[in-house]
């Protein structure tokens, strides 16, 4: 491996009158002159370079500045420039940012000579490269005028850079031309524009040298190997690392401080032994959950069990190319290539690569990497080599049998013509070339906007992060959205909307509807054109034939729908399985949970909607007589039921319904109803509602005890006249009673 | 694999994949199953007059034990999925009433538990019985209401505590498709299956039929069983092969990963459900155990402040920043870098529509995910994703759509690439929707621009091309689909942890069947071998040893020599010019042993090495 040699950059910026004219309008109204674009564009250098490629040298000259500061300076020369950092170029570091910054950048608005600015850079340059193997760089920010044409000293200027190996980049800004420029470009002297400038800080990552992490042979058989490089092809680039820090240290001052890191501590307790001592490494065993039981496994055992094998890539067979799709890869992907440098294996690589193509197939092969590694199954699949890149075989990771969660969906509705129309104008207006964000050039949002918050951050500590940024590749594209507007206006999208049926369902109402296996057989067969061949297979659905047609089905199992009740009617034809919106919700009060379901019905008045009280406090009704019914042993949770309908009915100022079930109950129509009725009344809490509790209620305490105690006070209900009186009156007879 | 904060179903053995909860209702942990079987009439007749089972070839060929065998595959399936399942196993149509409710004819053979080494054994011997032994032991044929049975599960399944950790569901094994003929029967169990409805609990259904009469469902089951509104139904309702594989790995439900609004274009939205339908499989983290009595320990992390060594707090007291160029640290908080994720609210924008082939090779970066229209979040979805997949088949395109999984995610591009529904002999191979491929960002494509350049344009003999092709051609692998085979190593550790665990001498022997076909290998020698002559002819082979590793480039160093033990030793080492082989550390060790200086650079040490002898 070659070694990579150093870099040194000088930026050269021109500040000077030329560059105090505006340059562009933000969106807000303020102006951005030439100088601020510059200076900006010389941040982004800067910042790239800190943080992705932080060993290289970075020196920044400033020109048209009022100030001057430079090497040259002493025989009166080479006026009103400045150069930053000590007048040396050194390794990029935080220093190098703050100087670019706006507020400590020096001021500028004089005459400036680039010329004479590139003389000092070069001078730079020279100084600190001197005969060592440097890769170097100048990259000029100005404007068409800082140069007059035909200098002599740009001339010679451009021979030196020949000479230096140097290469110069001048952009200008705000110029339509390129003024002395244009005349001397050739290998060492480059025009570009302000895009192209900052091409290579687009991308937010390290760059890297390519290398293959594994070599080995691409067996094909016992008798064939070829030799192989395997690279990384694609990797995930997240932000960088966050790394801790301790505050209690940072507090102490520096001197007495030594670090500020934070250590992780991971220790192990007996889970029975909480103030126990902690468990050491040696005393600890690896133990596998196999149903309630925890099998511990030695290291012994791990070694004499586990599963070992050799690294290789081993050739299964070839596949078919369509059996291969983006759907089954694991994750991100390697690529093959002919070992480097190697004739032979290029050669055969080639033909392998030309045989896959032409015969549409793909190596399936066992890869593993590294010995007693995960094997692994992998499709090699061949891409045949351009301008850009050599043939390779791209590896894609596959599947195992436990890494697939295999599952079925019910099928979806077929579309009608309206709706076809109107996805097929959609897709048109929308479906843009293939060059558009391809992702070989479409850059992260993310990453922009942390690591441009990270420049500010580290140039002014309290600078924020920009609370809303707007990033075009997440957006639906400009041209994509007047073409939709074209075919699709405003005004159109609720016909269309109205045509698929789309409505938000605000949140799902009452209970779901249910689908029975009966519904789900129907549906298939009507969709099903072959129902005549039945497979033996397949359970017979009875009633079905060929040579019938649907209303006769619909005729056959009318007996049938009788006994699947009202709910097959309610959803019967209803094609979409949806729960129907606007339909009340059915009251159900099931036997399992009745209180809670009494309870959640309740609330589901509170919450709005039609009136479902009556119902529930029927059908509780019915469940705890149900309960009463079914045995001795459910009497128990029928008492519950009835507790919870006496409050409920308390809350919701339903006296009636509860009175009046007391009462049924109390008439003992059955055994076990009377046997419910005797515990019952054993619980004063379960009396009927007095007037005390409910206004509306005609009962007073003393007519509840009664009622409880099973005398006849008086008749069981009080003239409606007497629930009429004031409230206080009733609350004082309770009081005596109490 | 690198860690996604992107990605849900991140490192470690549980199952993360929590379903977005509506309104933050807890997801269940695990599941519960009871598996229930009929053993009331005909249970012990053979599915086949001959004895034989029509989809089981094994030793297995009556009803009853080819149930029994099954349901010891589910538990045991369970056991080695290693969570906290529970599973029970009620049998019905028996002589002896053992349950909570006392019921005749239902006997719980297993409670609500979850499976241990001990229950997969005992199952394995009730699988070992003969019809006659079965007959004795539990008796068959007594009727038994169907209500009764739903009764008795949901019974079950209210003694365990707390339902809302579980989901729940019954598997039924029934070969008697009309068990009650009374209208107060039907009447009863419907109300029965409603309770379990209320409960959440799924019931799985799988009828078996016998050769000479075909099972219908529409006769009593059919009305009373409920099916999923969002699964396929093919008419073959619970397919007994799929319960039967006894493959060891974990079995997941299907449940939704998330549900998000998909953004058509402005006014016009739906609503999708995404489904994770891969995942790579790993071992199970393991649970560290006092090697004195294999109790589970528990384990404790802590920060601490290398300066005072305090105990941190892992939020006030703990600053994060980022180093930039070795030294310089800017102050971040994880607050502002999750800020910078923010880009708008979850969900699924439409961008615009590319060709599917546009999509190559090298744009992977992760797994795919599944999206189908959820149609209780927009109603109409269903429809709409519908008619969209079939103009995108139809012109061969894919949807590029922008997607911020939650709150706290990354916003990523990814490919919609539609999907119509594939059907085998009525069962569903492929579901209908939207294969959803991440797509890279340019930081995260390598360019390779730089290998391998100088063999460019090799223009290859005829002859060697016709060579490659036959080979290409003979080693096909005609029926390949992903996940075809299992992965060797998981099914190693799980052999192993179950012979642990039930104390077997050898662990069952697993087969690795991602090896080559030696076979057919062979046979092809004479067609590999002309290849390979093929390409000799072009370039010369380099020779290279071993297995083309690396290593076998760089010729091995020769040894250093030992280090001389005196004065005499070195001098003679140093005579020979051996000295400079010695290595650094070697040369301070000696110098420090005759207490000279040992510091600086190798040629200074050698200097005063030199010096002292």
């Amino acid at each position: 491996m070659a070694w990579k040699s150093k870099e040194a950059m000088v930026v050269v910026i021109d500040v000077g009158a030329s560059m105090q004219e505006t340059f562009s309008v933000v969106k807000d109204g303020s102006k951005v002159t030439r100088a601020q674009t510059a200076l900006g564009v010389a941040q982004r250098l800067v910042q790239h370079r800190l943080f992705f490629t932080p060993k290289e040298e970075v020196g920044i000259v400033f020109f048209g500045t009022r100030d001057t500061q430079n090497d040259l300076q002493e025989d009166g020369e080479y006026r009103n420039i400045y150069v930053c950092r000590n007048r040396k170029i050194d390794v990029v570091d935080l220093e190098a940012l703050r100087c670019l910054s706006e507020t400590t950048a020096p001021k500028g608005g004089e005459v400036s000579d680039a010329v004479s600015a590139l003389i000092v850079g070069l001078d730079m340059l020279i100084k600190r490269t001197k005969e060592l193997k440097y890769k170097k760089s100048i990259k000029l920010i100005t404007h068409e005028f800082s140069a007059p044409l035909g200098d002599p000293d740009l001339a010679e200027c451009a021979k030196q850079l020949q000479v230096m190996g140097a290469e110069l980049s001048v952009t200008l800004v705000g110029s339509s031309g390129k003024g002395a420029w244009a005349a001397l470009q050739g290998e060492h002297l480059k025009v570009v524009s302000l895009p192209e400038l900052l091409r290579d800080t687009e991308l937010r990552v390290k760059p890297v040298e390519q290398r293959a992490k594994v070599r080995l042979a691409l067996t094909i058989s016992p008798e064939m190997d070829i030799p192989i490089g395997v690279y990384s092809k694609t990797t995930r680039v997240g932000f960088p690392t966050m790394k801790k820090q301790s505050k209690l240290a940072a507090a102490i001052p520096s001197e007495a401080r030594k670090s500020d890191k934070v250590l992780p501590d991971r220790t192990y307790y007996a889970t029975d032994d909480k103030e126990g001592e902690e468990v050491k490494k040696e005393d600890r065993v690896k133990g596998f959950k196999y149903g309630q039981n925890i099998v511990p496994m030695s290291e012994y055992d791990e070694a004499a069990l586990s599963y070992s094998c050799d690294r290789t890539l081993t050739t299964l067979g070839f596949a078919d190319a369509a059996s291969v799709s983006p759907e089954s890869s694991l994750h991100s992907v390697d690529v093959v290539a002919a070992d480097k440098g190697d004739a032979w294996a290029h050669y055969a690589f080639e033909s392998l690569v030309e045989a896959m193509l032409s015969e549409k197939r793909v190596l399936i092969a066992r890869y593993c990497f590294r010995k007693d590694s995960q094997p692994r199954m992998v499709a090699l699949i061949p891409k045949k080599g351009d301008a850009s890149s050599s043939s390779h075989l791209v590896l894609q990771y596959m599947p195992f049998t436990e890494d697939l969660r295999e599952w079925t969906c019910a099928s979806l509705p077929e579309p009608t013509a309206e709706q076809k129309a109107f996805t097929n104008s959609l897709v048109d207006a929308l479906t843009f070339d293939p060059q558009t964000l391809r992702p070989e050039e479409t850059s992260n949002p993310s990453l922009a906007r942390f690591y441009d918050f990270l420049g500010r951050r580290a140039v002014d500590p309290g600078a924020k992060l920009e609370s809303s940024v707007a990033a075009p590749v997440l957006e639906m594209p400009e041209h994509a959205r007047l073409a939709l507007e074209k075919v699709l206006p405003e005004n159109e999208r609720l016909k269309v909307k109205a045509s698929f049926g789309l409505e938000k369902v605000e949140k799902a109402v009452g209970r779901e509807r249910k689908r029975f296996w009966r519904d789900a057989i129907e549906e298939k067969t009507r969709n099903a054109a072959s129902i005549g061949e039945v497979d033996i297979k397949k359970i017979k659905v009875d009633a079905y034939t060929g040579a019938k047609k649907t209303e006769e089905k619909e005729e056959d199992k009318g007996p049938l729908r009788h006994v699947k009740g009202e709910e097959s009617q309610e959803h019967r034809g209803d094609d979409s399985m949806a729960v129907p919106v606007g339909v009340p919700p059915r009251v159900h009060i099931g036997s399992v949970n009745p209180q809670q379901d009494f309870e959640r019905w309740l609330n589901e008045r509170k919450t709005g909607g039609q009136d479902v009280v009556t119902p529930a406090i029927e059908q509780m009704c019915n469940v705890i007589l149900r309960f009463a019914e079914e045995g001795e042993e459910f009497h128990g949770k029928a008492l519950g039921c009835l507790a919870t309908l006496r409050r409920g009915c308390v809350r919701e100022a339903e006296v009636a319904g509860y009175n009046e079930f007391l009462r049924k109950l109390r008439l003992r129509l059955t055994r076990r109803q009377g046997m419910l009725w005797e515990r019952a009344a054993q619980d004063k809490g379960l009396g009927l509602i007095t007037d005390a509790e409910v206004v509306t209620s005609t009962v007073t305490a003393e007519e509840a005890q009664a009622f409880l105690e099973g005398r006849e006070l008086s008749g069981p209900t009080a003239s409606s006249s007497a629930s009429a009186t004031a409230p206080d009156t009733a609350s004082t007879t309770v009081w005596k009673y109490l | 694999m690198d860690f996604d904060p992107t990605d849900f179903d991140g490192p470690g053995g549980d199952d993360p994949l929590m379903p977005e909860g509506e309104e933050g209702e807890r997801a269940p942990q695990a599941l519960r199953e009871a598996l229930v079987v009929d053993c009331t009439s005909n249970a012990l007749k053979p599915l086949k007059p001959d004895g034989r089972c029509q989809w089981w070839e094994g030793p297995v060929d009556l009803y009853n034990e080819r149930i029994i065998w099954v349901v010891g595959v589910r538990v045991y399936v369970h056991a080695v999925q290693a969570q906290d399942d529970k599973v029970g196993v009620l049998l019905y149509g028996v002589k002896e009433k053992q349950n909570p409710n006392n019921f005749d004819g239902i006997r719980l053979l297993f409670d609500l538990d979850r499976p241990s080494a001990q229950r997969i054994k005992q199952l394995e011997e009730e699988a070992r019985r003969s019809p006659k032994q079965m007959e004795e032991r539990y008796g068959c044929g007594k009727a038994t209401p169907v209500s009764d049975v739903f009764w008795t599960s949901t019974t079950i399944f209210n003694l365990g505590a707390n339902q809302n950790q579980f989901d729940s569901r019954i598997f039924l094994f029934t070969c008697n498709d009309a068990p009650a003929a009374s209208a107060d029967e039907v009447h009863a169990a419907r109300t029965r299956v409603q309770d379990l409805m209320d409960m959440d609990v799924k019931i799985d259904f799988f009828p078996l039929r016998f050769e000479e009469k075909d099972f219908s469902i529409e006769r009593f089951w059919g009305a009373l069983l409920p099916v999923d509104p969002t699964d396929y139904v093919s008419r073959a309702s619970g397919r007994l092969e799929l319960l039967e594989r006894r493959v060891r790995m974990r079995v997941h439900r299907k449940r939704t990963l998330q549900r998000l609004t998909f953004y058509v274009c402005a006014g016009v939205e739906a609503s999708v459900s995404i489904f994770v339908t891969l995942l790579e499989a790993k071992i199970p983290a393991p649970i560290y155990l006092l090697n004195e009595n294999n109790k589970p320990l528990k384990a404790e992390t802590k920060q601490i402040c290398e300066q005072t060594g305090a105990l941190l707090h892992p939020v006030d007291d703990i600053a994060t920043y980022v180093e930039v160029a070795g030294t310089s640290r800017i102050q971040v908080s994880r607050q502002e870098a999750m800020e910078a994720k923010h880009f708008g609210d979850p969900g699924l924008r439409l961008l615009g529509f590319k060709p599917s082939k546009s999509l190559e090779d090298h744009h992977r970066i992760f797994h795919a995910y599944f999206v189908y229209p959820n149609e209780k979040g927009v109603k109409g979805s269903a429809q709409l994703l519908s008619a969209m997949i079939s103009s995108c088949l139809e012109r061969e395109l894919m949807a590029i759509c922008s997607y911020v999984a939650r709150k706290n995610s990354e916003p990523v591009l990814v490919a919609l690439m539609p999907q119509a529904e594939m059907e085998e002999d009525g069962e569903q191979v492929r579901p209908p929707g939207f294969a959803m491929i991440r797509l890279p960002w340019a930081e995260e494509i390598r360019q390779l621009s730089s290998w391998a350049r100088s063999h460019q344009n090799l223009s290859l003999p005829p002859r060697l091309q016709a060579a490659a092709q036959a080979v290409v051609n003979g080693l096909r692998l005609e029926d390949f689909a992903p996940g075809c085979a299992e992965n060797p190593k998981l099914q190693r550790h799980y052999a192993a942890v179950q012979a642990l665990a039930l104390s077997e001498e050898q662990p069952e022997e697993t087969v690795d069947v991602l090896q080559p076909d030696a076979t057919n290998m062979e046979k092809k020698k004479p067609i590999v071998q002309a290849w390979k002559e093929a390409v000799s002819g072009c370039a010369p082979k380099r020779s290279f040893e071993g297995d083309g590793g690396g290593r076998a480039k760089f010729a091995k160093k020769s040894e250093a020599p030992a280090v001389p033990e005196g004065k005499e030793a070195m001098r003679a080492l140093l005579h020979s010019g051996d000295a400079e082989r010695l290595t650094v550390p070697q040369l301070r060790d000696w110098l420090k042993s005759h207490g000279v200086q040992n510091t600086g650079k190798k040629q200074e040490l050698l200097e005063r090495v030199r010096s002292c002898v």
